[in-house]
């Protein structure tokens, strides 16, 4: 993928743009708001990552300037720490996914993917297939092998978006936001607790597993080699 | 205050304003006044002298000019000549009765002044003339009276012009000095907080006035500002005082990696003990920002309706998974029939009733049933999270709250120690009441929130 960086602290910058680049990513990389603007509107690029504290122009001035110039580039945001309101605003403005600082670069390339991949139709998919394992979107229902597993709700949100994003890495952050609508960091083995119940009933009784660790960042789900 | 800030403070303006407009209205009034009596007596005069013209005409009639001549001459000696003058005489000018007159045929009808009929006074005279047989009549009737009367008025006018703008500017100036006083104060007391004194404000006496109505906003206005500059002070000392452990703990870190730098496994151990120590640090360094921004009320604007039922009910799912692996219960009553929704910001009170769930698994051991209930009253929306764990004693409850501190026996489990401090910020700002007690035996901390409606009203 052709990402543009938009970040003005130096160290910040260097980590994410070489492990983009590590990753097999080009990088346009600027310090400037204003050359962020100019650069994302000449195009060309699968994902923005745009900090939110620039100098000469504001980052969410310019995600507002890019989106009414009809620049449609998957965002992702960089949010200060503390930033309370910045999440709201910065979706409101037009970003497709936030993140606040410090962050992992594990969790930026997991949002990036995310982002970046994000359907172009989200088609009213009635069904989800990977593997063997069968998810009923209508009847809310799973199979695997031919055989019925019952989910608990949440189990249920969980695999779906889990399989919805297949083959990706979904960091426990991700999930905490999307299936439990969390924007904070529980003291306990929340996400944890969960998997490892969704596990039990999806990938113990069968042979191959599905539902994979990613050490320190999150969980994925894939078909076996 | 000094005399020319006095001159230049708009209640001065106001009182002079106020005493030269009553003097205007008086003067103009005066002048209509004036006009209409002074028209109207001096008709009378005129009136009079016509009708003693007539009478003498009468007599003329009744007996020829020996009658009229006896007329003019009995009027004549009984009038007082200052008010008014007879001349009877012949057509070429020759005085037959009552007093001489300077040239009495250039005489016209009409006021001339007294000289012209040798009165002495300073007055104005009425003129009426009459051709009576062979004889010229010439009546003239003073204005004196009229014009004395008008004199009066226009005195008395004055005497009341001087004495209403006295009272106005008096009063004028007694009105807007108390005025002045209490802005004065308003002033004083910005002056003050400008200086660094958070906690001055302005004295009420009268709160129902216009003045009393901006001290009010005034003061509404500095406790908040009170409120945001100590939540930043506040956070500053906090900063100074709890994250140098930490950031102390990671230079040790750092620096024991130098003398491992041979041993692959051990730097690697400490690179992943550097990191969880940063991202402590940074969490830690988060929940305060946040916990100020919330006591700074940044998030009000964002206020809806929720549903503090729909929320226990997601922890519930959420948390059932996690208690059940630590071997406790998690159970959720709901009290309340319908209607059980607050004002407030949802992703916030998640986080709020998250937290009370959270630290009642952290701290209870297994075997506990944790609980979380809510409920609808005649004064509003409640919510209550209770255990049956080793709770809190009496004395430390209301410590708990504030930030970082922690009970002594649970310095050994994780925590911030701000997670309480957060409940607390998160539940102010929705003006909730939070309230700790002992469920005999284990900890139950309820939160009050005022009805929907009655918050919407509030907040508007």
């Amino acid at each position: 993928m052709k990402i543009l960086l938009v970040e003005d602290d130096a160290v910040t910058r260097d980590y994410v743009r070489s492990g983009l680049i590590g990753a097999g990513h080009g990088v346009d990389s600027v310090e400037d708001g204003i050359d962020g603007l100019a650069l994302a509107l000449r195009g060309g690029h699968d994902a923005i990552i745009l900090d939110r504290m620039l100098p000469g122009m504001d980052g969410l001035a310019i995600l507002k300037a890019m989106r009414a110039a009809d620049l449609s580039t998957p965002v992702l945001f960089l949010t200060a720490v503390g930033g309370l309101d910045d999440r709201v605003e910065g979706l409101e403005a037009g970003a497709d996914d936030y993140l606040a600082k410090p962050f992992a670069f594990s969790e930026l390339a997991a949002r990036l993917a995310a982002i970046a991949r994000r359907p172009s139709l989200v088609s009213e998919q009635t069904k989800l297939v990977v593997a063997d394992l069968e998810l009923d979107l209508i009847r809310r229902t799973a199979n695997r092998a031919g055989q019925q597993i019952e989910l608990l709700p949440k189990e249920f949100s969980l695999l779906e978006y889990l399989m919805r994003s297949e083959g990706r890495v979904l960091s426990r952050t991700m999930l905490l936001e999307h299936v439990w609508d969390f924007h904070f960091d529980p003291q306990t083995s929340v996400v944890e607790t969960h998997v490892s119940r969704l596990r039990a009933k999806i990938d113990k009784p069968f042979d191959s597993h599905l539902l994979h660790t990613v050490k320190n960042i999150g969980y994925s789900l894939r078909a076996p080699d | 205050m000094r005399l020319t800030e006095w001159f230049r403070s708009t209640y001065f303006r106001f009182a002079v304003l106020l005493a030269v407009t009553f003097v205007v209205a008086y003067a103009m009034a005066a002048w209509v006044a004036l006009g209409v009596i002074g028209s109207d007596l001096d008709s009378r005069v005129e009136q009079a002298a016509e009708l003693a013209a007539e009478r003498f005409e009468d007599a003329f009639e009744r007996g020829g000019e020996a009658e009229l001549v006896r007329a003019v001459e009995t009027r004549s000696a009984s009038a007082d000549p200052d008010d008014e003058v007879y001349w009877l005489g012949r057509r070429d000018g020759e005085l037959i009765a009552g007093r001489p007159v300077k040239a009495p045929l250039l005489l016209m009808p009409g006021n001339v002044g007294g000289s012209e009929i040798n009165a002495d006074t300073g007055d104005r005279y009425r003129l009426a003339t009459r051709d009576i047989g062979d004889t010229r009549l010439i009546v003239a009737f003073s204005f004196e009276e009229p014009d004395a009367i008008l004199h009066s008025v226009i005195g008395a006018f004055a005497l009341a012009s001087l004495a209403s703008f006295l009272i106005a500017g008096l009063v004028g100036t007694f009105v807007g000095h108390r005025a002045q006083a209490r802005l004065d104060r308003i002033a004083d007391t910005l002056r003050r907080v400008a200086l660094g004194d958070m906690k001055a404000r302005v004295p009420l006496r009268n709160a129902h006035d216009d003045l009393g109505r901006l001290s009010l906003a005034v003061n509404d206005g500095l406790s908040q500002l009170e409120n945001t500059v100590d939540g930043i002070r506040q956070v500053s000392t906090d900063i100074a005082h709890d994250l140098r452990t930490p950031i102390n703990r990671l230079e040790i870190t750092l620096e024991r990696m130098r003398d491992v730098t041979h041993d692959a496994a051990a730097l690697n151990g400490l690179a992943d003990d550097a990191n969880a120590q940063a991202k402590q640090i940074a969490t830690t360094f988060d929940a305060l920002l946040r916990i100020a921004q919330i006591e700074a009320g940044a998030r009000k604007s964002r206020f809806q309706a929720v549903s503090l039922a729909e929320i226990a009910e997601r922890l519930h799912e959420a948390y059932t998974p996690v208690a059940e692996e630590a071997g406790q219960a998690f159970e959720i009553v709901h009290r309340s029939q319908a209607g059980d929704l607050v004002l407030g910001d949802s992703d916030l009170l998640t986080q709020l009733f998250a937290n009370l769930v959270e630290n009642a698994i952290r701290h209870c051991p297994a075997h506990a049933t944790i609980q979380i209930e809510t409920g609808t009253g005649l004064n509003g929306v409640w919510i209550n999270v209770r255990d049956n764990g080793p709770g809190i004693p009496q004395g430390e409850r209301d410590r708990v709250l504030r930030r970082f501190y922690r009970v002594e026996k649970s310095r050994t489990t994780p925590g911030s120690g701000l997670g309480l401090a957060l409940v607390k910020a998160i539940s102010d700002l929705h003006g909730a009441r939070l309230s700790l007690d002992d469920n005999k035996p284990g900890l139950s901390v309820r939160l009050d929130f005022a009805p929907f409606d009655r918050a919407l009203i509030h907040a508007s």
